[in-house]
């Protein structure tokens, strides 16, 4: 690592992984997720311009905003987790984490990114895959699929600074973030098609 | 005035404009009919990058536009793709009423085309994931009904698709690297792994294929039709794009042999799933998966006449899908389910959607005289002189596929008590009357068809 300070946004990312997969209540999963996006910008904003890194910072933001609205509006059950199923949630993250910090150093030197970026783009890519197999709410598979695009997005705009494909990448996460949304309300509206 | 501003930006415009006409269902759906049939004509009249003279006035139509520095461009190579497209846009838009599916489907659709149309003619090739991604999360509304939660395959379509889009701009900013180094096999062989699952996730190829039946199931069947007619064809085109480019893949000895045991396996899976399917609904998705399979097959023959075949089979396909959702959506909203149980001696409630329904499997297996026959038969045949060892395993899986549609055959002309009755409405009747007519026609007259369209295959992609 180039900086040994980085540690610490890199265990509080994981630390938000690990929370979002053992807490039920969804106010406390979204700010588990704007840990995660803030962690990541405060790793990030040492590479990139930081004009950059907040453009990715906002945007993640406020496709959260986005669907915390929705949520905030229809959801007010929360299905409670049996002990076995935390605990087979949390080995089975356990073993993504390890198996992430086995390759993350060859990746690293792989794709000439520095280690940091690339161990949180790694975490968050292999968290919000393990999310995607697991989950059946939508609003979790729409945030799982915002977390791993972040995540790929940390490793692929190292090396592609076009803004085309930058501005591309947010218009992507902000329709996920508006489709989730959609996808909430419209599961309680009622009315024929 | 450019082909791009034509074909990508006029429809989206339209479609944010129709957006705000849904209360105005049969206005809206006028608009979307002309509108397409102009974009079709103009498609298969106008040569592109021409003039085009209207009375005295002259109109020079570019093929590239440029947007950050980067470029859309839509040549003569891609007027199959246009026509076709905004050809089967009108019949869907026209059918929208036909099938009392929300109106909101017309601006959805033509958002989806334009930004499907910008996926394919944007350069380089890398962006078209993006906006592949952007087309899919645009198509969501459409796959929810109101008051429901989504089910299972709406969000299996939703990340697997969205799967891919990472996978695709990675494996394609590798081989963007290696352009410099093309000695570097290592990570060449990286790339097109990525490269390879990226599509095998749109395309839905073996093992990725599972959400299909789950989503025909969730989505109403007109739509599904839509959905799973456009972006497969719209990927397929990608995919033979990024082959057609890349002189040493096409020239692997690698393709050959990966693409036909993956088409092969498509073909005779989605045939075994078929014969012990009961809903109609599922044979559609399984319909869309063995078209996939010989559609991956016809591209593994590498051959001139392998890619006239497919794209010709690009036709039959749309229409059999077309009265296929038809049909299905006939039994839908009459509040019959299109199972086994339910279809049985339908065909004498439902005489022309039964027969839709039937007609269209039957033309999708490549029965004698039917839309895909002659496509299917050119296909069998430089399989069968390749390998006939691949050819006897497609025609099984053929075979099985036939054994499917046979047994809903019987059960939906099972005699029954009730005398003959016409279930549908006059304008359904049409529609599945000319969808059935335009099967057999194809399937009697092929040469008099591809003839009518040879005037669009002059620049098709190269795989040898």
């Amino acid at each position: 690592m180039d900086h040994w300070i980085n540690i610490l946004p890199i265990l509080i990312l994981t630390a938000a992984c690990i929370f979002i997969f053992i807490t039920n209540d969804w106010r406390r999963i979204l700010i588990a997720y704007l840990v995660i996006y803030i962690s990541a910008f405060v790793i990030i904003a040492q590479y990139w311009s930081f004009t950059f890194s907040l453009v990715k910072l906002i945007t993640g933001l406020m496709s959260l905003v986005v669907i915390g609205i929705s949520i905030n509006r229809y959801y007010s059950v929360h299905e409670k987790k049996v002990k076995s199923e935390l605990v087979f949630r949390l080995i089975a993250l356990c073993l993504i984490f390890i198996l992430v910090a086995f390759m993350v150093y060859s990746i690293s030197n792989y794709l000439s990114i520095a280690l940091e970026i690339v161990l949180a783009a790694l975490l968050l890519i292999g968290f919000g895959i393990f999310q995607l197999g697991i989950t059946h709410e939508p609003y979790k598979i729409f945030l799982a699929i915002l977390v791993l695009f972040f995540g790929f997005e940390l490793i692929f705009s190292a090396n592609e600074s076009s803004l085309l494909v930058n501005g591309l990448l947010a218009v992507v996460t902000m329709l996920i973030a508006l489709m989730g949304s959609y996808m909430i309300i419209n599961e309680f509206e009622t009315g024929d098609e | 005035m450019s082909t791009p501003v034509i074909y990508i930006v006029f429809p989206f415009v339209l479609s944010l404009l129709l957006y705000f006409l849904q209360k105005r269902t049969r206005l809206m759906i006028a608009i979307g009919i002309t509108a397409s049939i102009l974009l079709m004509l103009f498609a298969f009249l106008q040569n592109f990058g021409a003039v085009w003279k209207i009375g005295p006035i002259s109109i020079e139509i570019k093929t590239t536009l440029a947007i950050f520095g980067r470029s859309f461009a839509l040549g003569n190579q891609d007027k199959y793709f246009l026509a076709f497209v905004y050809f089967f846009a009108a019949l869907w838009f026209g059918g929208t009423h036909i099938a009392q599916i929300s109106s909101r489907f017309i601006p959805f659709g033509f958002a989806i085309i334009a930004v499907l149309t910008a996926a394919l003619a944007v350069e380089p090739f890398l962006y078209s994931a993006i906006l592949v991604e952007i087309a899919i999360l645009v198509s969501i509304p459409l796959l929810l009904t109101p008051g429901n939660p989504p089910g299972r395959g709406v969000l299996r379509f939703i990340v697997y698709q969205s799967l891919a889009m990472p996978l695709i701009l990675f494996g394609g900013w590798l081989l963007g690297g290696i352009q410099a180094s093309p000695s570097d096999t290592a990570r060449l062989l990286q790339a097109v792994l990525f490269l390879g699952i990226g599509f095998a996730l749109w395309l839905a190829i073996f093992p990725f294929q599972s959400w299909i039946p789950q989503l025909t199931m969730d989505i109403h069947p007109f739509v599904s039709g839509f959905i799973l007619g456009m972006f497969p064809i719209v990927t397929m085109l990608i995919m033979l794009d990024f082959i057609s480019g890349l002189v040493w893949l096409r020239e692997s000895q690698y393709l050959q042999p990966v693409l036909t045991l993956v088409g092969t396996i498509m073909v005779v899976s989605t045939g075994v799933w078929a014969a012990i399917e009961k809903d109609g609904r599922r044979l559609l998705g399984y319909a869309v998966l063995l078209e996939s399979g010989l559609a991956i097959l016809a591209v593994s023959l590498q051959s001139q006449i392998s890619v006239m075949t497919l794209f010709v089979s690009f036709f039959p396909r749309m229409a059999a899908l077309a009265l296929m959702a038809l049909s299905l959506s006939i039994f839908i909203n009459n509040g019959t389910i299109p199972d086994m149980d339910h279809l049985s001696g339908m065909i004498r409630k439902f005489p022309f959607a039964s027969s839709g329904l039937i007609v269209s499997l039957l033309s999708v297996v490549g029965f004698p005289l039917l839309g895909a026959f002659p496509v299917r038969l050119a296909l069998l045949e430089q399989l069968a002189v390749l390998n006939p060892i691949i050819a006897v395993w497609v025609l099984l899986g053929l075979v099985t596929f036939l054994y499917s549609v046979l047994r809903l055959l019987m059960q939906i002309s099972k005699p029954e008590s009730i005398g003959w009755q016409r279930g549908e409405t006059i304008g359904q009747i049409i529609f599945l009357v000319i969808g059935i007519l335009v099967l057999i026609s194809i399937g009697v007259f092929p040469n008099f068809f591809s003839g009518q369209i040879s005037s669009l295959f002059l620049n098709l992609p190269i795989l040898r």
